[in-house]
C-alpha cells in the first residue's frame, strides 16, 4: 500500500509540472533542449574524450590532489588588433595608478592578470570557478596558464597550486573582480579551509576605471565592447558567456570535454585583452598628463575628469580645455564648460569660471540654471553686487518655471531671491 | 523586560488620566445594555482573573557581576523564578524552551545566558531569530541598551532585508549579537556561509522567540532551515545550543524537540506577578431564530470597542482576517470623526502595509497617541506597544493559544484590564460561546510540523547542497538521503563526484522557496486612480480570492475596485473607489484519492470487526450490499485537490445582505497533500429515513461541523485545513465536466448533487492546505472519535431548530433538514 520514496519523488515531480510552477518549468525544459541539441552534435557511441585530447596541458600533482593546468607562452611579437602581444607585455602601467588612490602598482613582471569561469552568476557558496585563468609578463612572452577542475574534487589542488603560482606577484589586475571574482575565489578558499592568497595583494579592478575612460564613446563599457572598439580585436569563434555553465554541467555528466575547448579560448582572449586594455589605458593617462594629442575630444573630456578625481586640477584644466578647442558634440559641450569653470573657480581664478558662466547662461543650455546660481553667489558674497546677484537668481527662476532640467530646486532659488531682496532692501538700493 | 522603569514610571500618570473603575463601567454596560430583549445572547460569561504574586529567586551564581549590578541599577532586586532556572538550565548546557505569558519578562530568561556568555568570551557569538522584522527591531533597542551599559563588551546588529548592503561587511566583521529571522538565515546568511566564518566558528546560542509560531509550513521550514545551520556550524567546529520562548500551546516541549532535532528542557512555571484582569465571552443576541442569524459580530465588535474607546482606554481591536480589519477601521472611523489634517484616532495595521507606515503605528501606540488600533494577528507577537487597558478580540482567533496571546495584550502590570472575545456565527465561536467551561478549562492547542514533507525538504535539500557539497552518509532528516540526492541528480540540480554530490545549477536556489507560503509569488496591489503606484501586496494563495477582476479590495478602511488582475505578471491594478458592498470569493473544490495510508472503523471502538455485529444498519437489501462495506470508516493517506475560484459574491456592508454575484474564470489549482477523511458507505446513507438531497444537506452539514472542531484538536487556522465533500465513486465518468466556464463549473456541482438521487457513497475530507502537507491528517486520524463526539456536541448543542451558520452552516445551504440529518448520521456512525 506505501508508495515508496522512488514513486512520491515521481509524483510530486508529476505535480510540479501541472502546479502554478509552468514558468519554472518552461525554463528548465528550455535548459534541457539547449543541452540536448549539443549532445546531438558529439558522435555518437563512442567513450568521452577528456580534456587532455582538446586541451594543451597535463595533470598536475600537490599535497591536496590533482587538477588540470593549460600552459601556453604568447610570443611579444604576435598581433593582437591593433598592437603586438610585446607591447602590452612590456608596457609601463604606471598611468594606472591615479585609480589606486595613493598605492602604486609595481613592475609590469610583479603584476598578475586574472579572470575565472564559474558555474553562475548568482555567488554564494554554491557557485564554483571551474576554470581560473591568469596571465602574466614573462621573458619575452605573456605566460598563460588555466587551472582547471576536471571534476570538484580537483578544486582544493587548484586552488592551492593557484596561490602558489600567485607568490612571486604583487599586484592583480581583474576585470569587474572587485565585486565577482575575488569574492568568489575567497569563498572557495574558505570552502577548502586554505588561506586566500588575495589579501597580500595589491588589487586593481579595471572595470570602473574602462568605464570612466570610455563610457562617452562606448556607452557600453563591458570587455568584448573595448575589446573590438579599443583594441581593434575581433573575436572568431567565440563561445557565448552565457552557456559557459551550462556546458561546463554537460561536461560533468558526460565526461566529454569537447565543447570546453572554446571555454579555454575564451578565457585566454579574456586575459590577454586585460593586459592588452590595461597598458592602452595607462597609455592613454599618460599622454593625457603629458598634454600629448588623443584621437578623440570625448576621450580628452573623459580624461579630464579622471584627472580632476584625482585631484590633479593642473591637468584636468589643461585636458577639458584641449577638449573643448577640439569640439565636443552639443550634448556634452555645456557639461564640459561647467567642469571648466568649477575647475577654474576652485584656483580662485573667478574671471575664467565667470566668462564660461556667462557663456553657460547665455546659452540656457544645460547647467545654465547651475551657472546663474554660481553667478548669483559670485556677485552677492565676492563682488557683493546685489543688483548683479539677483539680476541672475531671477534668470535661474525663469529658466526653471521654464523646466529647463537641473537638480536645483525652485524652493532653494526663491529662497535666495527673498534674502536678496531683504539684504538690497536694507541696503537701500533699488534692485531695478 | 528593559523597559521596566520606563513602564513603573508611566504607570503613575496613566491612572491619574482614567478613573480606575472605567473597565469595571464598560464591561456593565456592555452586560446590561447589550442584551437583545427578544432573542438568546449577551454575555455569557465573565471571568476574573485575581491580581497573582511574584515568585522569586536569587541571583545564580554564574552572572557576571557586572551584569547583576547594571539589572540592580535598574531595579531588579531579585529575578523571577523562571528566569532563574531558565538561565540556570542554559549555562548546564541544556537546550530549553521557556513557556510564559505575555509580559513575564522572558526575554530576560534568554538575555541572561547569552549576555554572560559573550560578556565572559569576546570569541564567543549568539544569534537571535525572530519570526518578524518588527520584533527584531524591539528587541534592538533593548539590547542597545545592555550594550551602552557593559561597555561594548555586546555589538548587536539586525541583519534583515532592510539592512543597507554597504554595512553588511562591517556588521559580519563586528557584530557578536546577529539579530534577524528565519528567511534572512535561509536566503541572506546560510548561502554565503563563508563571509560569516567567524560567527559560526563560535556560535554559543542560537535564540528562537516566539516559537509557537513555527507550526505548519512555516515551522517544518524552520526546522529543514535549523538542519542546515547545524551542518553549516558543524562544517567550522561550532555547535551551537538553543534558547527559545513560546506561548502557551500544548506541547512545547514536543514542537521544540520537532523543530530543533534535539533533546529539550522545559521552563514552564510562571514566576512574573500579575495585576486583576476580566475575560469577557460576548456572544451577538440572536436576531432571526428561524435562521440562527445573530447580530453581526463586527457590529458587535464595533459597539464594543467603541464602549471602551469613549472611556478613554487604550483598545486594541484584533480581527481574524484583512477584509474584517478593513471592515472594522471604516466603522470605528466613522464613530470617532477627526477634523481634516487631524491625526486619526483609530487605525489599522496588518501585514500589507508598508514597513514605516508600522513603526510608526507601534509608537503611536506605546506613546499613547493612538487610542485605537484595529490589527491582525500581526500585532499578536510580543512587539512591544506599551500597556493597553482593552482587547477587543472580534471573533473568537480560531486557537485557544491565539486567544490568550492576544487577550495577554491587555492589562501587562499593574491596573485593571480587560479582554472581550465578541463571537461570530462560525461553528467554533458558537461553540466556545456557549460553553466557556470547555474554552476556560481547555488546554491550548498542540502545536505540529512534518520537516519531512517531500517538497519542504527537497527544497532545502538543494539549498543545502548550495552551501555544502552532501556527503554520501550525512542525515538530513529521517528520509533516505541518498534517494532524494539520486532524483536531484536526474533534475540536473546535483552531481555526484567522489562521495559527494555537489550543487551543478546557475540558479540560487534559496530565492525560489519562501518559508511563509505554497507560493513565493506575491501579487503587487497597483493603484491607477492617479500616477500608477504600489500600495500593498498579497500572497499568491489569497491573491485569487480577493484582488480577483471586479473585486473590492480594502486597505486601511479605503475601498479599492480592481480592474485588472494580471495573473501571469503578478499584478493586480485597482482603482480607488467608494462602494456599499464588499465581495467574498466563491470557490470550488474537487478531491482524489491517491493513496490510503490507514483506514479503520470510525466508530469509537475502531476495530471494525466489534462494530459490524453492533449496527442496527438496515442494509439495502441486495446482495451487493452484503460484499460493500456497511461501516464508515476513518481514513488518511494521500490526495489530490485541485480547486478554482469561479465567482464572487457581493455583500452589503452593515447589512451583510447578499446583492450580486459575478462570474470568473481564474486558472485551476491542483496540489497533492494529504488528508483525513470519514468514508461513508451507501449502507448507512440508505438507512437514513430521508431524501436524497435531504442526506446530502445532512452530509454538508456535518463536514462543516467537523472542520470546525478539527481546526480546535489540532493547532491550526481554518485557512490551513481545507473542507470538502467527495465522492468515493470509481466511475467518475457520471459527473459531467466542464472545461470551460466557472459558471458551468458550478452547475456541474449542481448536477452532481442532484445526481445522488441514485447511490450516493461520499467521503467526508479534511485535508492541509499545504503541497504534501504539514502533518495534520494523521493526528486528525487519531483523534478522529473525539472528532465526531464533539462535532454531535457542537450540532445537538446549538439552538436553532434546523440549522445555522454556528454548527452545520446556514438553513439556506444545508436545506431545512440538514441539521436533523446530520445528527442522525453521526448516531449511525458513533
Amino acid at each position: 500500500m506505501m508508495m515508496t520514496l522512488e514513486e512520491k519523488l515521481r509524483q510530486l515531480q508529476q505535480a510540479a509540472a501541472q502546479s502554478t510552477q509552468e514558468r519554472e518549468l518552461a525554463r528548465q525544459l528550455e535548459t534541457l533542449s539547449r543541452h540536448e541539441r549539443r549532445r546531438q552534435k558529439l558522435p555518437a557511441e563512442r567513450a568521452p574524450f577528456g580534456i587532455e585530447r582538446y586541451v594543451d596541458g597535463e595533470v598536475r600533482r600537490n599535497d591536496w590532489g590533482e587538477f588540470f593546468l593549460a600552459q601556453q607562452a604568447l610570443p611579444f611579437g604576435r598581433p593582437y588588433g591593433k598592437y603586438r602581444i610585446g607591447e602590452v607585455s612590456t608596457a609601463d602601467l604606471s598611468g594606472l595608478d591615479i585609480f589606486l588612490a595613493g598605492s602604486k602598482l609595481p613592475a609590469v613582471s610583479s603584476t598578475v592578470f586574472l579572470d575565472t569561469e564559474t558555474t553562475g552568476l548568482a555567488g554564494g557558496t554554491g557557485t564554483c570557478a571551474f576554470l581560473i585563468g591568469i596571465a602574466a609578463a614573462e621573458g619575452s612572452a605573456l605566460r598563460v596558464r588555466q587551472f582547471f577542475l576536471r571534476d570538484f574534487k580537483d578544486e582544493k589542488a587548484a586552488l592551492g597550486a593557484l596561490a602558489e603560482a600567485l607568490e612571486p606577484y604583487e599586484a592583480i589586475v581583474t576585470f569587474n573582480g572587485k565585486s565577482f571574482d575575488l569574492p568568489l575565489l575567497e569563498t572557495r578558499y574558505t570552502l577548502a579551509r586554505l588561506p586566500s592568497p588575495f589579501r597580500r595583494l595589491l588589487h586593481l579592478d579595471l572595470l570602473h576605471p574602462a568605464r570612466r575612460m570610455w563610457k562617452l564613446r562606448l556607452e557600453r563599457c563591458e570587455l568584448k565592447r573595448l575589446e573590438a572598439e579599443i583594441l581593434g580585436v575581433r573575436r572568431q569563434g567565440d563561445v557565448d558567456g552565457a552557456e559557459i555553465p551550462s556546458i561546463y554541467f554537460d561536461y560533468l555528466r558526460t565526461g566529454e570535454a569537447r565543447g570546453l575547448q572554446p571555454v579555454f579560448f575564451h578565457n585566454g582572449l579574456d586575459l590577454v585583452s586585460l593586459a592588452a586594455l590595461s597598458a592602452e589605458l595607462a597609455r592613454v593617462i599618460a599622454a593625457g598628463l603629458a598634454d600629448e594629442e588623443t584621437d578623440s575630444s570625448l576621450d580628452l573630456f573623459s580624461l579630464s575628469r579622471i584627472f580632476e578625481r584625482a585631484q590633479n586640477h593642473k591637468a584636468a584644466v589643461s585636458a577639458c580645455a584641449r577638449a573643448l578647442r577640439a569640439g565636443l558634440p552639443d550634448a556634452v559641450e555645456p557639461h564640459a564648460l561647467w567642469r571648466l569653470a568649477g575647475q577654474h573657480k576652485r584656483q580662485a581664478r573667478y574671471d575664467a569660471a565667470i566668462e564660461i558662466w556667462v557663456e553657460i547662461a547665455r546659452r540656457g543650455s544645460a547647467f545654465s540654471v547651475e551657472a546663474c546660481e554660481e553667478l548669483a553667489m559670485h556677485f552677492e558674497h565676492r563682488a557683493r553686487d546685489l543688483a548683479q546677484a539677483l539680476e541672475f537668481t531671477e534668470v535661474a527662476l525663469g529658466r526653471l518655471r521654464e523646466s529647463a532640467p537641473s537638480r536645483i530646486s525652485i524652493e532653494r532659488v526663491t529662497h535666495r531671491l527673498k534674502r536678496l531682496r531683504r539684504k538690497s532692501s536694507r541696503a537701500g538700493a533699488s534692485p531695478a | 523586560m528593559g523597559n521596566e522603569m520606563t513602564k513603573l514610571a508611566q504607570i503613575g500618570a496613566e491612572q491619574l488620566s482614567r478613573p480606575a473603575a472605567s473597565v469595571e463601567t464598560a464591561i456593565e454596560e456592555i452586560q446590561t445594555k447589550f442584551k437583545h430583549s427578544a432573542g438568546r445572547g449577551g454575555v455569557t460569561a465573565i471571568r476574573r482573573f485575581p491580581a497573582r504574586e511574584a515568585e522569586w529567586a536569587e541571583w545564580p551564581e554564574f552572572l557576571p557581576e557586572r551584569l547583576v549590578e547594571i539589572l540592580k541599577r535598574r531595579g531588579f532586586a531579585r529575578l523571577y523564578s523562571h528566569q532563574a532556572k531558565a538561565a540556570e538550565l542554559a549555562h548546564a548546557g541544556k537546550n530549553i524552551v521557556i513557556v510564559t505569558p505575555t509580559a513575564s519578562g522572558k526575554t530576560l530568561c534568554y538575555n541572561l545566558p547569552v549576555l554572560s556568555a559573550l560578556a565572559e568570551n569576546p570569541e564567543a557569538r549568539a544569534m537571535y531569530l525572530f519570526p518578524t522584522k518588527a520584533l527584531a527591531q524591539d528587541q534592538l533597542v533593548e539590547l542597545n541598551r545592555w550594550a551602552d551599559e557593559l561597555n561594548g563588551e555586546i555589538r548587536t546588529f539586525t541583519y534583515d532585508g532592510d539592512t543597507p548592503q554597504d554595512a553588511r561587511r562591517a556588521i559580519r566583521a563586528r557584530a557578536n549579537l546577529v539579530i534577524t529571522n528565519p528567511d534572512m538565515l535561509h536566503a541572506g546568511i546560510l548561502p554565503h556561509h563563508t563571509k560569516w566564518e567567524s560567527v559560526f566558528e563560535n556560535l554559543r546560542y542560537v535564540v528562537i522567540d516566539e516559537l509557537h509560531t513555527y507550526r505548519g509550513v512555516f515551522g517544518s521550514h524552520l526546522a529543514n532551515v535549523l538542519r542546515r545551520l547545524k551542518r553549516i556550524a558543524r562544517f567550522y567546529g561550532g555547535k551551537p545550543q538553543f534558547l527559545c520562548t513560546s506561548a502557551t500551546i500544548a506541547n512545547p516541549g514536543e514542537l521544540g524537540a520537532r523543530i530543533l532535532e534535539e533533546d529539550v528542557e522545559l521552563v514552564e512555571a510562571n514566576g512574573a506577578p500579575s495585576a486583576e484582569k476580566y475575560f469577557v465571552i460576548y456572544n451577538p443576541p440572536v436576531v432571526n431564530p428561524q435562521l440562527g442569524i445573530r447580530r453581526s459580530y463586527l457590529n458587535e465588535s464595533r459597539r464594543t470597542a467603541r464602549t471602551f474607546l469613549e472611556r478613554g482606554l487604550q483598545t486594541l481591536v484584533f480581527a481574524n482576517s484583512r477584509l474584517a480589519t478593513e471592515i472594522l477601521v471604516k466603522y470605528l472611523k466613522e464613530d470617532f470623526p477627526q477634523p481634516p489634517g487631524a491625526p486619526e484616532a483609530v487605525r489599522g495595521y496588518r501585514g500589507g502595509y508598508l514597513p514605516l507606515e508600522r513603526r510608526a503605528i507601534e509608537r503611536d501606540l506605546r506613546e499613547g497617541r493612538l487610542r485605537g488600533v484595529v490589527a491582525t494577528n500581526a500585532l499578536e507577537l510580543g512587539i512591544d506597544i506599551g500597556s493597553l487597558d482593552v482587547a477587543v478580540l472580534a471573533g473568537y482567533p480560531g486557537t485557544i493559544a491565539s486567544t490568550w496571546q492576544r487577550a495577554g495584550r491587555a492589562g501587562r502590570r499593574r491596573g485593571t484590564s480587560a479582554a472581550v472575545m465578541v463571537a461570530s456565527s462560525a461553528p467554533l465561536d458558537q461553540f466556545m460561546a456557549q460553553n466557556p467551561d470547555y474554552f476556560f478549562g481547555r488546554s491550548p492547542e498542540h502545536g505540529y510540523v512534518n520537516p519531512d514533507n517531500l517538497q519542504i525538504l527537497l527544497n532545502h535539500l538543494k539549498c543545502a547542497a548550495f552551501e555544502l557539497p552532501l556527503g554520501e552518509n550525512e542525515t538530513f532528516g529521517s528520509l533516505d538521503l541518498k534517494t532524494l540526492c539520486r532524483h536531484l541528480e536526474t533534475a540536473g540540480f546535483l552531481h555526484k563526484t567522489g562521495e559527494a554530490w555537489h550543487w551543478v545549477s546557475e540558479s540560487y536556489p534559496a530565492d525560489a522557496i519562501s518559508l511563509r507560503s505554497v507560493s513565493s509569488d506575491n501579487f503587487v496591489i497597483v493603484e491607477t486612480t492617479g500616477e500608477p503606484r504600489v500600495i500593498g501586496e498579497v500572497d499568491f494563495s489569497s491573491a485569487l480570492t480577493t484582488v480577483h477582476e471586479k473585486a473590492i479590495y480594502i486597505q486601511d478602511g479605503l475601498q479599492y475596485h480592481v480592474e485588472r488582475f494580471d495573473y501571469v505578471g503578478r499584478k493586480a491594478y485597482v482603482r480607488a473607489c467608494d462602494s456599499e458592498y464588499f465581495t467574498d470569493a466563491i470557490s470550488y473544490t474537487k478531491i482524489k484519492i491517491l493513496e490510503t495510508f490507514e483506514s479503520a472503523n470510525a466508530g469509537r471502538s475502531g476495530e471494525p470487526e466489534d462494530r459490524s455485529q453492533e449496527g442496527p444498519i438496515e442494509a439495502g437489501g441486495d446482495s451487493l450490499a452484503r460484499s460493500a462495506p456497511r461501516i464508515a470508516t476513518k481514513n488518511h493517506g494521500e490526495v489530490q485537490v485541485n480547486t478554482q475560484v469561479v465567482g464572487f459574491k457581493k455583500i452589503k456592508f452593515h447589512t451583510m445582505e447578499n446583492v450580486g454575484s459575478g462570474d470568473l474564470q481564474l486558472p485551476e489549482q491542483e496540489m497533492h497533500t494529504t488528508a483525513y477523511w470519514l468514508a461513508i458507505p451507501e449502507a448507512v446513507i440508505e438507512s437514513l429515513p430521508y431524501g436524497a438531497d435531504e442526506r446530502l444537506h445532512g452530509v454538508r452539514g456535518l463536514a462543516n461541523a467537523m472542520q470546525a472542531i478539527a481546526t480546535l484538536l489540532v493547532m491550526c487556522d481554518a485557512r490551513d485545513l481545507g473542507v470538502a465533500v467527495g465522492e468515493n465513486r470509481k466511475t467518475e465518468a457520471r459527473i459531467p465536466e466542464s472545461q470551460e466556464s466557472g459558471q458551468e463549473k458550478r452547475e456541474s456541482v449542481q448536477v452532481q448533487n442532484s445526481a445522488s438521487r441514485t447511490a450516493f457513497e461520499p467521503n467526508i475530507y479534511l485535508y492541509d492546505k499545504y503541497p504534501g502537507g504539514v502533518g495534520l491528517s494523521e493526528p486528525l486520524f487519531r483523534m478522529s472519535a473525539e472528532l465526531l463526539e464533539n462535532a454531535r456536541r457542537l450540532i445537538s448543542g446549538c439552538s436553532c431548530p434546523e440549522g445555522c451558520p454556528s454548527c452545520v452552516g446556514p438553513a439556506g445551504e444545508v436545506g431545512e433538514k440538514g441539521k436533523e440529518v446530520a445528527v442522525a448520521l453521526l448516531e449511525k456512525i458513533l
